[in-house]
């Protein structure tokens, strides 16, 4: 057992076949270990994204094995693959991606509800979490109501309410301002050193990455530079 | 239990948040749900019009000749009547009564026509049972099994030219096969709501016919049951009681009638059968639609791990949240327009094409529980079949793909 929480070995990833086949990542190696903020970063195309949905489970390589806690995620159905993500994962997405429908308090509570926590405690927990991302006045708000601040700082209470053991954040700042950029890394840093939450963004913008403990450096598909860990 | 609130909540909200376009859809469901039950309930009415016009038209529940004589009706293939026979063979059973009648082919002259009718002897106390006692009458009914006057209907009246209190001859078969004349005086004319019904039977008394033709046979025995439709099991009772008898039941006595009885009941489900999947159309385009324009929703609930069934289950209850509301406003949409139709439908202006149906001419709705509820619940049945492709379409998108919708 290594203290590593992710390891890719080797990994490969083609999209396509023959002349339009496609090299998102080629033989990457990488290991990312608990309490770590990783930003995985390059030019538009370099395979960030394809890292991060594999390591997330949303996608699987053509070659190499990508474990999590030791776990190859090869081996796990996609029915345990759901249950990987609902349990042991948090996920921020560029467009924030929140339920038009439910409140912002509601968004949170959906995970918790999805887990199977009791009405009583998962309502107290998503008003708690929504506290700590600075958002407990606007709990009964819907998504069209918030500004795009607002948004994925709910978006970021989703993915935290659920006690993840790995954040996963997909170009999280690219629809926000600088301003609510360093309030929201501001807030990922505070949970990063107070819950010792892995966080892994992928990103091209140098306010996120002056953030991290870590970069690895990817380009075409391959890494170009990683520092140690 | 999480998941089923979960799912509810969703549907509920998603539903409402396409509130114009639901509501268009919602209006169809209740268009067509009412719609079917309305018409199903008039074709019903039609059906039960035709069965109890029947029953009560001589037919009876069961009904028993001597063997062959339905081949060739006449005296000659009559039997002789034991009244506490057929007691016995009703008892414990739900009836309203019975009657023993003669009825023959026979030739009716006035002074200046001639017809062919039926020529029925009855006895008026046994015909309680039948629409011979509930007839509109100028002059007067038969008195008695022993009247030897005859009731005529205004139709036949008019075709032979002749009026009340007049005397016509009528000329049949005794029971040795012998032609007879027998001269009868009108004693009334009757109205019935079928022309060919006047124009093809004439009344006497039973007894008093027997002794003009030399004879003590009856032709038929007719037994009404209290209940609309004869059971199975009551009808067995009677058969097993006449063993040397053809005993049939209304269907069997009037295979026409129980022709069109079954055809109705076909029509029924063909009918519901191309409302509702007309409409089913409606609905997995709907869905459709809706799972198209949530695309993103759908790869975020995949990401995050929400199973595959939660999100079938999201898209099937949504089409079945909206059936149950159409089901709601059209069975009390239908249920208004029955008690406003409940004293039935002037059909007067066709009345000669209701008459060979053997319909009055006031056409009255029935409803019937079972239809409606077979209505119901094909509706939820196709409500889930319909939201099975959309609801496919949402789980096996891929999530990244769907995420970058």
């Amino acid at each position: 057992m290594t203290d590593a929480v992710v390891q890719l070995k080797d990994v490969t990833r083609v999209y396509g076949q023959g002349n339009v086949a496609v090299h998102a990542l080629q033989e990457v190696t990488v290991e990312i270990y608990r309490g770590e903020f990783v930003c995985v970063v390059g030019p538009s195309g370099c395979g960030k994204s394809t890292m991060l949905h594999l390591i997330g489970g949303l996608d699987s390589p053509t070659s190499g094995t990508v474990t999590l806690e030791d776990q190859d995620l090869s081996t796990y159905s996609n029915n345990e693959l759901s249950d990987l993500r609902l349990k042991r994962m948090g996920f921020v997405f560029q467009a924030f991606n929140l339920i038009p429908v439910l409140s912002a308090s509601e968004n949170v509570e959906f995970i918790l509800q999805l887990q199977g926590v009791e009405p009583k405690d998962r309502k107290a927990r998503a008003l708690e979490v929504l506290d700590s991302v600075g958002l407990a006045d606007a709990a009964n708000r819907r998504p069209g109501e918030l500004s795009g601040g607002q948004q994925q700082r709910v978006a970021v209470a989703r993915a935290l309410v659920g006690s993840p053991l790995l954040l996963i954040a997909d170009e999280p700042s690219a629809n926000l301002d600088s301003t609510t950029t360093r309030e929201l890394c501001e807030l990922l840093q505070t949970i990063n050193r107070e819950h010792r939450t892995t966080i892994l963004i992928a990103t091209h913008d140098s306010v996120v990455m002056s953030y991290s403990t870590r970069t690895i450096q990817l380009e075409d598909g391959k890494i170009r530079q990683a520092d140690a860990a | 239990m999480n998941n089923f609130k979960l799912v509810l909540n969703l549907s509920l909200r998603n539903l409402w948040r396409q509130r114009r376009r639901n509501s268009i859809l919602l209006v169809a469901i209740t268009v067509a749900i009412g719609g079917v039950i309305v018409l199903n309930s008039l074709i019903r009415g039609m059906q039960v019009q035709m069965v109890d016009s029947v029953v009560e038209n001589l037919s009876g529940h069961i009904k028993m000749h001597a063997p062959n004589y339905r081949d060739d009706p006449s005296m000659e293939r009559g039997f002789v009547l034991d009244p506490r026979g057929v007691e016995r063979a009703i008892e414990g059973l739900p009836v309203l009564g019975w009657a023993a009648r003669i009825s023959i082919p026979a030739v009716i002259m006035s002074e200046r026509e001639t017809r062919g009718a039926t020529l029925i002897g009855v006895d008026p106390d046994q015909e309680h049972i039948s629409i011979i006692s509930r007839f509109e009458l100028e002059g007067e009914s038969l008195k008695s099994a022993s009247d030897s006057r005859i009731l005529v209907g205004r139709a036949l009246v008019e075709e032979l030219r002749t009026k009340l209190g007049r005397r016509i001859v009528i000329t049949t078969l005794d029971s040795n096969g012998m032609s007879k004349e027998i001269g009868f005086r009108i004693a009334g004319v009757y109205d019935a709501e079928s022309e060919s019904f006047e124009k093809s039977l004439v009344f006497s008394g039973r007894n008093a016919l027997q002794e003009l033709l030399g004879s003590s046979k009856v032709t038929e025995v007719s037994i009404r049951l209290k209940t609309r439709y004869a059971q199975k099991e009551d009808f067995e009772q009677v058969r097993d009681s006449f063993l040397e008898l053809d005993v049939l039941d209304w269907q069997q006595a009037n295979p026409i009638v129980a022709f069109m009885y079954n055809t109705v009941n076909l029509v029924i489900y063909i009918w519901l059968g191309i409302v509702l999947g007309a409409l089913v159309f409606g609905l997995v385009n709907t869905l459709i639609t809706a799972v198209l324009e949530r695309i993103r929703e759908f790869g975020l609930f995949r990401a995050v791990g929400m199973r595959p069934r939660i999100i079938i289950a999201q898209v099937v209850s949504e089409s079945v949240c909206l059936m149950l509301l159409g089901i709601v406003f059209g069975v009390t949409g239908s249920l208004l327009i029955f008690a406003w139709l409940h004293n039935g439908i002037d059909l007067s202006a066709f009345a000669s094409g209701v008459e060979m149906m053997g319909m009055s001419s006031q056409m009255k709705p029935a409803l019937v529980a079972h239809d409606v509820l077979v209505v119901v619940l094909v509706s939820v049945v196709l409500a889930v079949v319909a939201s099975f492709y959309p609801a496919r379409r949402a789980v096996r998108m891929n999530p990244l793909d769907a995420l970058r919708h």
